[in-house]
């Protein structure tokens, strides 16, 4: 199996859990009971097309919104109700944050820090400077990448167990992702940090996740680890005249427009493709996450 | 040795911690790394290339499980002494595995008969 | 060019709910003055009528009649032919029409069908003015209208002769003012791109909307020597109340000294400018020669309008402010929400936060009213005292529902939106014409009792809906979910 951190640092409560959630805006449904376990020291990246759900999924497992049914949990409390030491344990960026923009930068970590026992100003200095973001201008002054990046030093400087990202990359330069990556792989790495991230860019999530959950239109489609997704899955190509041999059990069917098939396609248990793989003229084409997403997505 | 020894493509369908392992392979085979040689940290390896320490570190414990690295207290991963020399044979013709498997492919859907295809693979390589 | 096509033109570029009110609006004023006019035995009655439909007509002017500008705005922007001058049309038209119909109504009784038409479209060109050009002189505009109120003498008012001698020159001035203002915001590379001098027309209501102004469009606004910097002094897990005021931002932050002076520079200016220009009029002492005169003079009527109009825009803003920030889902909302220390009685410490601040404010307001009720024991400006009364209670219901999710019903919201109206329009003109005593007794009692029961009712929906907003928020696991 894929490699855990120390064992030491597992506890008995997933960091974050949710069982069977179903919300929806309006009439239409986001969330279609979605069921996910966050393990102590995972880095989980969650895809998804835009409108997929993720945001919301996330703002429900952290109780920032009252789902329509099913549970949340965040160290195993209730997400609705919180006590203060397990929120001193999580941080949250959400997409372009907005939060307190009559403040500077410096005096909205000065207000934040002073809630979290274990904030690391330090930390908060180096990196406003090391970000080279100017620390008295009023956060409505700012651009959205500054601001996304003084909320994630916000978040960072509290040192938490849990970090939620939704988004993070967004609007940050190649630069700017790139580090961020690296600090969110090596707290991962060294503290036994869990982090949870959503993304549309499918490349960051495969340097810095562990484990990957596909959401789409509201339904979690698969959840494992990075490097098994890879492995275990492919695009099986049948021409036309073979076409009936197409396995049954598939991920994603398309006819192309020549009469062919392309199928995502699953390892068994002993690592062999199906058997229609192996007919002349059949082609299995191994998948990087990318294909393997707009294959399923489309 | 310095992290910007291997390259790592993210978005290639080979995961990370297999393309670590190949380069590896080829670095040791290829004499670029001799036995003894220090490996860098899994910590710089994942900072250098902003990537999970778990993948590195997978990596490093495939190769070690292999005997192309070992452990040393104080100094962290060198290249196993026992490298390149006595490699066998069979450890050798896994490292050509995935041309070999890409020739089958290949040959599969061009619809070549076997026999023709190894005949002129024997000729290539006794000339 | 289709009249019809241009005289609706202004009505369905406003918002729906706008257009009912403003035309509600002016129909009430229409009847309602033309009917005190009618049954109230006084000569010079219908100056007041024609005053009470032209302040109408300048609030219509200002707001929904103004809309089009933003119509040939992006008409010229996009390059559309033909919208500009029907947007100016559409604008012309229902000003023709809103001064002389009324005019024509009240002149039947009265005569004078010109004179009345003039002074109603002096109002209109104002409030045309007010939301074209730059807002300071919103203010020059209010004092003009001040000072012609005082100085009867030396400006003749539609009763005296030679009304029209300065009244037609000063409406083609306006007008050609008007004329200027458009030309030049719709010629303009970026009107949207607000500056110090941008009009209200793009700053408030369908222009703000338009111009898609983000919430924090004052911050960005606004010089950096005129922000007002918060003050962190004492917040912390110790002190939630002052936290929680910190992370509500607006006029319920905490400021230096320094900090609520730098914020309240521009208010404190113009309030200076108004106490200096009545002290000019004291002192000059042409129509009121004594402090007590200025006091039932017409001028102080349009001061209380004036007060009546501030404190229900700073409830109004106050309530503006908290419901933008109880929907944004990644504002301060998740931060409250995930923030360690503020405790289990979160709920009560932000009810305190997001109550006190404003209520001290509009408390300190119904003081000043008292003082002015007391001192001039007039009827009339027991409105100035009821203003700020129903904005605090319209701040507490509200702040409730907001925190509570809660949405009061259809019905719910059309009663307080009619009898809000009601009141603030019957205060409106209840003033100028109860302050002269001209009204017959019956008249009055009736009026009263009118105002008396709407208040009271008004009074019953606003306990309702606090009580619906008091249980949401118990119901709720924490306040900080976004609506």
């Amino acid at each position: 199996m894929n490699a855990m951190p120390d064992p030491s640092c597992h506890t008995a409560v997933p960091p974050l859990a949710v069982r069977d959630l179903v919300h929806c805006y309006e009439g239409s449904n986001v969330l279609t009971g979605v069921n996910l376990v966050l393990q102590p020291g995972s880095v989980l990246g969650l895809i998804g097309r835009n409108g997929a759900g993720k945001s919301t999924l996330i703002r429900a497992m952290l109780g920032l919104l009252q789902p329509l049914s099913g549970t949340a949990t965040v160290f195993g409390e209730p997400a609705l109700k919180l006590g203060d030491a397990s929120k001193a344990r999580l941080a949250y960026v959400p997409q372009q944050p907005e939060a307190l923009a009559w403040l500077t930068a410096r005096q909205m970590l000065d207000f934040v820090g002073r809630f979290y026992p274990r904030w690391d100003q330090g930390f908060a200095d180096r990196t406003l400077e090391r970000w080279q973001i100017p620390p008295n201008k009023l956060l409505a002054r700012l651009s959205p990448g500054e601001r996304q990046r003084v909320d994630l030093i916000r978040a960072l400087a509290s040192q938490p167990e849990l970090l939620v990202l939704d988004e993070p990359a967004a609007a940050l330069d190649p630069v700017a992702r790139r580090e961020l990556l690296r600090e969110i792989a090596l707290r991962a790495g060294e503290s036994g940090t869990t982090v949870l991230f959503s993304t549309h860019i499918v490349s960051d999530l495969e340097r810095v996740a562990s484990d990957v959950a596909f959401l789409h239109q509201g339904r979690l489609l698969m959840h494992c680890t990075i490097d098994e997704t890879k492995e275990r899955y492919g695009r099986l190509w049948l021409p036309e005249r073979i076409h009936y041999a197409a396995p049954t059990q598939s991920l994603s069917r398309r006819r192309h427009d020549d009469g062919s098939l392309s199928l995502v396609v699953e390892r068994d248990a002993n690592g062999a493709w199906p058997e229609a793989a192996n007919l002349p003229g059949a082609r299995v084409d191994a998948l990087g996450l990318e294909d393997l997403f707009v294959e399923i997505a489309e | 040795m310095d992290a910007s020894l291997f390259t790592v493509q993210p978005a290639s369908p080979e995961p990370i911690y297999r393309q670590i392992v190949e380069q590896l392979r080829r670095l040791i085979a290829g004499g670029q790394l001799g036995a003894g040689d220090a490996l860098p940290s899994v910590r710089e390896v994942a900072g250098f290339h902003a990537i999970n320490p778990m993948t590195v570190s997978r990596a490093y414990g495939l190769a070690e499980a292999e005997g192309l690295l070992e452990r040393l207290r104080g100094r962290g991963m060198v290249v196993a002494a026992t490298g390149r020399n006595v490699q066998t044979q069979a450890q050798r013709l896994t490292l050509l595995e995935p041309s070999l498997l890409m020739l089958a492919r290949q040959t599969r859907e061009l619809e070549l008969p076997a026999d023709a295809v190894l005949r002129r693979l024997a000729r290539m390589l006794e000339s | 060019m289709n009249i019809k096509r241009a005289l609706l033109l202004p009505w369905q570029v406003a918002h729906v709910a706008v257009r009912w009110l403003a035309l509600a609006l002016f129909g009430a004023a229409v009847v309602g003055a033309t009917a005190f006019g009618i049954f109230s035995h006084q000569p010079d009655m219908w100056v007041r009528t024609a005053g009470v439909i032209g302040v109408a007509e300048a609030l219509i002017g200002s707001s929904c009649l103004m809309n089009p500008v933003l119509l040939a705005i992006d008409a010229h922007q996009l390059r559309m032919p033909g919208i500009e001058r029907q947007a100016m049309a559409g604008v012309l038209l229902n000003g023709v029409l809103g001064s002389f119909a009324p005019a024509v109504v009240i002149g039947w009784f009265s005569g004078h069908v010109l004179v009345l038409a003039v002074f109603v479209a002096l109002f209109c060109v104002g409030g045309f003015l007010w939301s074209l050009l730059p807002r300071y002189a919103g203010l020059v505009l209010y004092l003009a209208a001040l000072k012609a109120t005082m100085f009867t003498s030396w400006v003749p008012g539609p009763g005296k002769a030679h009304f029209l001698a300065w009244a037609l020159p000063a409406l083609v001035l306006g007008l050609v003012l008007v004329a200027v203002c458009w030309r030049r915001w719709v010629l303009a590379p970026n009107p949207y791109r607000m500056s110090r001098r941008s009009p209200p027309v793009l700053r408030l209501g369908l222009g703000a909307a338009v111009a898609g102004r983000g919430p924090h469009s004052q911050l960005n606004r606004r010089h950096p020597w005129l922000q007002a910097r918060a003050d962190l002094r004492g917040c912390g897990p110790r002190h939630p109340v002052r936290s929680l005021r910190v992370a509500l931002g607006g006029s319920y932050q905490p400021l230096t000294t320094m900090g609520w002076l730098r914020q309240s520079v521009l208010v404190i200016a113009a309030v200076a400018m108004l106490v200096a220009w009545i002290a000019v009029m004291i002192l000059q002492g042409e129509a009121a020669r004594t402090f007590s005169g200025i006091l039932h003079s017409d001028a102080m009527t349009f001061l209380v309008a004036g007060g009546v109009c501030v404190s229900i825009i700073y409830a109004s803003s106050c309530l503006g402010h908290l419901r933008l920030r109880w929907s944004c889902v990644n504002a301060e909302l998740p931060l409250l929400a995930l923030l360690p220390g503020l405790g289990t009685g979160v709920k009560r410490d932000l009810l305190r936060a997001s109550l006190w601040p404003p209520l001290r404010i509009l408390l300190l307001a119904a003081l000043l009213a008292l003082a002015l009720v007391t001192r001039l024991s007039g009827r009339a400006e027991v409105f100035a005292l009821l203003a700020p009364i129903s904005a605090a209670g319209y701040l507490v219901a509200f702040t409730l529902l907001i925190f509570s999710g809660q949405r009061p019903g259809r019905w719910t919201m059309l009663g307080l939106n009619s009898l809000g109206l009601l009141l603030f329009g019957g205060g409106l003109f209840a003033l100028p014409f109860s302050s002269t005593g001209g009204a017959s007794a019956l008249s009055v009692v009736l009026l009263w009792g009118l105002f008396l029961i709407a208040w009271l009712a008004l009074a019953a929906i606003l306990l309702w809906s606090a009580r619906l907003g008091w249980r949401g928020l118990q119901r709720r696991p924490h306040p900080f979910l976004s609506n």
